[in-house]
C-alpha cells in the first residue's frame, strides 16, 4: 500500500504543475500534503480508497480549468492592468514584438517550401512556450498574432474543402463554422487578450488588417501583388514597433486608424487598376474611395469594437456582481446577435442558399430580436450597478456606448450593404433598398460612410472620455 | 463594500466560513469539519477545497496565519476568518434565520 501511495502522491505532484503558476505557488505544496493525508487515512478500507483516489483525481480536471480561466480573466486584480501596460518598450522588445510580422513579410516575398514553413511554425510554438513560462510579456502579443495567422489561414483552407456545392447543408455548416464560429472564438480570445492588456490586444488585431480586403488582389499581377502585400506588411511591421515604443493605448488607436487607412487605400488602387496596370487603366478618386471605404468600416468595427466592450467591462467591474452579469448578458445576446444577423444575411442573399429560406428565416428573426433584448437589458442592468455601486458614470454617454455597440454589427456590415444595395432582413421593409436605388452611387457612399466616420469619431470620444480614472473603484469580490 | 450584495453564499462558502468561526484550521482540517457539519453530504476534492480557499483569501473573508510543520517536514498553513468574512458569515446565518423563520409561521399557519 505504501508504495502505491508513494507513486499516487508522485502523480499527483505532476499533475499540480499543470495549475496556474501563482496558484501552484501559494498551494501546491499544502495541497500535496493533504493529498496524501487524505489517502493515509482511507488506507485501511480499500473500497474507500479507491474511491478517495477517483474522487481526488476526479476533480482535478474541473479545478484546473477553473484556476486557468480566473488566472485568464483576473483582470479584476485592480486598477494597476490599466497603468502597467501603458509603458514604453525598450528597443529590443518593441523589435522583437514586430518581428512576427517580419517573418510573415519575408514569406509574402520568398517562396516557402513546406520545410521552412514548419521551421516558422515551430519558432512561433517555442516562442509562445517562452511566453507562456514568463507571464505573457507585451513581446508575445507578436507572436499570438502569428499564431492566429496561421491558425486562420489554414483551418478556413480545411474548412471550405468541405463546401464545394451551393446549396448543402454541408455548405452551410462549412460556412457557419468559417464565418461565425471560428471569428466567435477568434474575437473572445482576442477580448481577453484586451480584458487584460489593451496594447497587446492591439498588436494581435494588427494581423486583421492583412485580410482587410481579401478580394483585392484576386485578378492583379503577381508582381504587383508580391509589391503590394510587401508595402502592407512593412506597414504593420512600423506600426508594430511605434505601437511598443509609444506604449500608450491613445496612441495605440490613433495607429491603428493610419494603418487601416495606408493599407486600405493601397489595396484599393491596386484592385481598382485590376489585371492593368497602364494611364490609361488608371482608376477615378470616386472609384477608389468607393471600394475603399466600406472595407475601412469593417476594419475599424473590428479594431474599436472590442475597446468599447473593454470600456463597458471597466464600468462593469467597478460595480457589484450585478455589473458583471449585466456585461454577460450583453456578450449573450451581441454573440445571439451576430450569428442570427448572419444567418439573415445568407438568407436574402438571390442565389445563395436559398433551399433554407422559407424553412428557417423566421427563427433567424426570433434569434436577432432575442439577441437585441438580452443585449440591451445586459447593458442596462450594468448601467443600474453602476449606479447603485456610485461608480462615476455620465448615463447620457452609456447610452451612447450602447447605441455604439449596438450599432456594430451593422457598421461592420456596411461593405455588403452598400455592395448589394440590401439592408439586414430585420430592419423594416425587407432586403432592399428600393428608395435608394433612386440614388447615385455617390450618395449612397457617401450616407454610408457619413455614418461609419460620425460611428468612429464618437467611439473615439467616448474610449477617451469612459477611460477617464474614476475616483470611485469600489472593485468586486466574487468567491 | 455593501455585504448584502455578496449574499447568498454557496453553501460549500458557507460551510468553510462555519468551520472557521471557532478557530483557525488547515486544509485537511477545514475539509473533514465541513464533512462532519454537512452531515457526510459535501465533501471536497483537494483541488475544489484549494480552489474555494484561494477565492475566499482573494476576497479578504479569510486569512493566513502561522505556518508550521507537519510530520513530513511539509509547510502547512492555517487559515482564519478576518473581520469581513465573519460579518459575512453573521449576515448569511440571519438571513438564513429570517427564512426559517418565515417558512415556519407558515407552515405552522398551515398546520392550524
Amino acid at each position: 500500500m505504501k508504495i502505491l501511495i508513494s507513486v499516487l502522491s508522485l502523480l499527483y505532484s505532476q499533475l499540480l504543475r499543470l495549475y496556474p503558476r501563482h496558484f501552484r505557488e501559494q498551494f501546491a505544496d499544502e495541497m500535496q500534503g493533504v493529498f496524501e493525508q487524505v489517502l493515509n487515512d482511507s488506507g485501511a478500507v480499500p473500497i474507500m480508497f479507491w474511491l478517495v483516489v477517483i474522487r481526488e483525481f476526479g476533480v482535478l480536471p474541473a479545478s484546473l480549468l477553473r484556476e486557468h480561466w480566473r488566472e485568464w480573466t483576473r483582470a479584476t486584480g485592480g486598477l494597476a492592468s490599466l497603468t502597467e501596460d501603458e509603458r514604453p518598450s525598450p528597443w529590443p522588445e518593441a523589435l522583437f514584438t514586430a518581428l512576427p510580422f517580419g517573418l510573415l513579410l519575408i514569406t509574402y516575398v520568398v517562396r516557402l517550401g513546406p520545410f521552412t514553413v514548419l521551421l516558422v511554425i515551430g519558432l512561433t510554438i517555442l516562442a509562445l512556450l517562452i511566453a507562456w513560462r514568463k507571464n505573457w510579456p507585451r513581446w508575445s502579443a507578436g507572436w499570438l498574432a502569428l499564431m492566429l495567422f496561421v491558425l486562420v489561414s489554414y483551418s478556413s483552407s480545411f474548412i471550405y474543402m468541405f463546401a464545394n456545392d451551393w446549396n448543402t447543408p454541408q455548405t452551410l455548416a462549412a460556412h457557419l463554422i468559417g464565418e461565425v464560429l471560428l471569428p466567435v472564438v477568434l474575437g473572445a480570445g482576442l477580448y481577453a487578450v484586451y480584458q487584460r492588456d489593451t496594447l497587446k490586444g492591439m498588436l494581435i488585431v494588427l494581423f486583421l488588417l492583412e485580410f482587410m480586403n481579401p478580394f483585392a488582389l484576386e485578378f492583379v499581377p503577381d508582381p504587383i501583388r508580391t509589391l503590394t502585400t510587401a508595402g502592407t506588411q512593412v506597414i504593420v511591421v512600423l506600426t508594430a514597433i511605434w505601437l511598443a515604443r509609444r506604449g500608450r493605448r491613445m496612441t495605440g488607436v490613433g495607429l491603428l486608424i493610419g494603418a487601416a487607412v495606408l493599407i486600405g487605400l493601397a489595396l484599393s488602387i491596386t484592385s481598382e487598376y485590376g489585371n492593368s496596370f497602364t494611364n490609361t487603366n488608371a482608376p477615378e478618386a470616386v472609384e477608389v474611395v468607393r471600394s475603399f471605404l466600406p472595407n475601412l468600416l469593417d476594419s475599424l468595427a473590428l479594431l474599436i469594437g472590442p475597446l468599447l466592450l473593454r470600456t463597458v467591462w471597466e464600468i462593469a467591474r467597478r460595480s457589484n456582481r450585478l455589473g458583471i452579469f449585466g456585461h454577460r448578458l450583453a456578450w449573450l445576446g451581441l454573440i445571439l446577435m451576430l450569428i442570427a444577423e448572419f444567418g439573415s444575411y445568407r438568407l436574402f442573399l438571390p442565389d445563395d442558399l436559398s433551399a433554407f429560406r422559407s424553412s428557417v428565416g423566421g427563427w433567424f428573426m426570433v434569434a436577432v430580436w432575442v439577441g437585441v433584448v438580452l443585449y440591451l437589458s445586459g447593458l442596462g442592468l450594468t448601467a443600474l450597478a453602476a449606479r447603485r455601486a456610485g461608480v462615476s458614470l455620465s448615463l447620457p454617454l452609456y447610452g451612447l456606448l450602447a447605441m455604439l455597440l449596438f450599432a456594430s454589427p451593422l457598421i461592420a456590415q456596411s461593405s455588403r450593404i452598400m455592395a448589394t444595395r440590401s439592408l439586414p432582413i430585420i430592419l423594416p421593409n425587407g432586403s432592399s433598398l428600393t428608395s435608394f436605388h433612386q440614388l447615385s452611387d455617390l450618395w449612397v457612399l457617401v450616407i454610408g460612410a457619413s455614418a461609419g466616420l460620425l460611428w468612429l469619431i464618437f467611439s473615439t470620444g467616448l474610449i477617451a472620455l469612459l477611460n477617464q480614472r474614476p475616483q470611485n473603484t469600489s472593485l468586486t469580490t466574487e468567491p | 463594500m455593501d455585504i448584502q450584495d455578496q449574499l447568498p453564499l454557496t453553501e460549500a462558502t458557507f460551510f468553510i466560513l462555519i468551520s472557521l468561526a471557532t478557530e483557525a484550521k488547515h486544509g485537511y482540517a477545514i475539509m473533514k469539519d465541513v464533512e462532519a457539519l454537512s452531515v457526510g453530504r459535501i465533501v471536497f476534492g483537494t483541488g475544489t477545497l484549494y480552489g474555494a480557499l484561494k477565492r475566499l483569501l482573494d476576497s479578504g473573508w479569510i486569512e493566513r496565519v502561522d505556518d508550521e510543520k507537519n510530520d513530513t517536514g511539509r509547510l502547512r498553513k492555517a487559515y482564519r476568518l478576518t473581520r469581513l468574512g465573519r460579518r459575512i458569515l453573521e449576515a448569511e446565518t440571519a438571513r438564513l434565520k429570517a427564512l426559517v423563520r418565515a417558512a415556519s409561521s407558515r407552515i405552522a399557519e398551515g398546520i392550524r
